[in-house]
């Protein structure tokens, strides 16, 4: 085979183990947003951080927020719940940041697979 | 109210989905702390191989249906195809056979890194599905598993299924119990042409129906992501906290080496399995 096509197909399929690797890791943080408060379903996203912080710098202390499935669910601490979606959310994109890195400094297709 | 796991292991002349039972009641008592119940039809080989690993169950429940099995092939990665018995009449039968109040039903070959599935009992619904999971690979379209024809309604997967005995989930599994004796009349309704019984179709008939014949939100989404690998791909290696797979295009023409480390996994392909696990 011409070598430059070897090396073409060779980068092809590290670039692709390594998309797929980032991928599931994608898929891995968002499972780890996911949690439940008052029997609602959520995901600690920047959306939802950004809407209990504008309802607490109105004065809310308590308010109802719809949920992942579109069910309305009460939040009576506003503040205790923020905290809890923090926690989340910091565990979620530490763990994600911190598998990514690992995976994009990897030059072989045997270093992403860890094999 | 109690909770626990329930596992059916109905053996074949190849595959010893009793070892893979074992092997599953192992990381759910690791990776969930629950326990689990064993329905098999295969207690005599359970007695006379893995009495030893009894104490991984709660109970071990000996049970047939009365309907004739089918069969399918089972392919181990490109080297194989097999047609061989497909016992998985039982499944239906979930709420009659569990112990518990709240009950995770799962496939065996589901192999467990996380601890996601205890988040069923966080929620309110009485029955949670995955109506989506994600290939290890993507080097596949899988349209098959968004419905189950081309034209056809919603595919739920019947690999994992929470309920809690409730009015609910009573009316859904006795539905299920229906459809499966209709089989022919419901999978013609439906537009299957396939006749074999396949539980992930029937579970997608019964939310169907209970849906008011639409799409809705009688069953709730099942926590979590659930990979899937065919049972083209194979499994390379099984470690503590994660699996590594050699995942394979349909055209044999491209592979791809995939780990995936605490996140829960389908492993379709039996054989490749059964080579891996450690009991």
């Amino acid at each position: 085979m011409d070598e430059r096509l070897k090396n073409a197909l060779e980068l092809s399929n590290l670039i692709e183990t390594l998309n797929n690797a980032k991928r599931i890791a994608y898929e891995k943080f968002l499972e780890n947003t996911v949690f439940y408060k008052n029997g609602g379903r959520f995901n600690a996203n920047q959306e939802i951080i950004s809407f209990c912080k504008t309802l607490i710098d109105s004065n809310q202390d308590f308010a109802v927020l719809i949920d992942n499935d579109g069910d309305p669910v009460l939040i009576e601490n506003l503040q205790e719940f923020l905290k809890e979606v923090l926690s989340v959310y910091f565990n979620a994109s530490n763990s994600y940041i911190a598998e990514v890195t690992k995976i994009n400094a990897q030059r072989t297709v045997g270093g992403v697979v860890d094999l | 109210m109690t909770r626990g796991v329930l596992l059916f292991a109905n053996n074949n002349a190849e595959i010893d989905y009793l070892k893979q039972a074992c092997f599953c009641a192992k990381r759910i008592q690791n990776v969930l702390k629950l326990p689990v119940t064993l329905v098999t039809d295969s207690r005599e080989i359970f007695d006379k191989k893995y009495k030893q690993y009894s104490t991984l169950f709660d109970n071990v429940i000996s049970f047939k249906t009365k309907h004739t099995p089918t069969s399918r092939i089972y392919k181990d990665s490109l080297q194989s195809a097999k047609s061989l018995e497909f016992k998985n009449n039982s499944r239906v039968y979930s709420y009659d056979l569990t112990p518990y109040d709240e009950t995770i039903v799962m496939d065996t070959d589901v192999i467990l890194f996380n601890s996601v599935f205890n988040k069923c009992f966080e929620q309110k619904q009485s029955i949670l599905m995955y109506d989506e999971s994600k290939n290890v690979s993507n080097l596949n379209s899988y349209t098959e598993f968004e419905n189950i024809t081309d034209s056809g309604i919603k595919f739920y997967w019947a690999t994992c299924i929470y309920f809690k005995k409730d009015t609910n989930s009573k009316i859904f599994f006795e539905l299920l119990k229906h459809i499966q004796e209709n089989w022919d009349h419901y999978r013609l309704v439906y537009g299957i042409r396939s006749a074999l019984y396949r539980n992930d179709f029937v579970f997608s008939i019964a939310t169907h129906i209970l849906n008011g014949f639409k799409h809705g939100n009688f069953v709730g989404s099942f926590p979590g992501t659930l990979f899937f690998s065919t049972d083209i791909d194979c499994v390379i290696k099984i470690e503590d906290n994660g699996i590594k797979l050699l995942s394979l295009a349909q055209d044999s023409n491209t592979s791809l080496i995939v780990n995936i480390s605490d996140a829960n996994v389908h492993v379709m392909n039996k054989y490749s399995l059964e080579r891996n696990i450690v009991l």
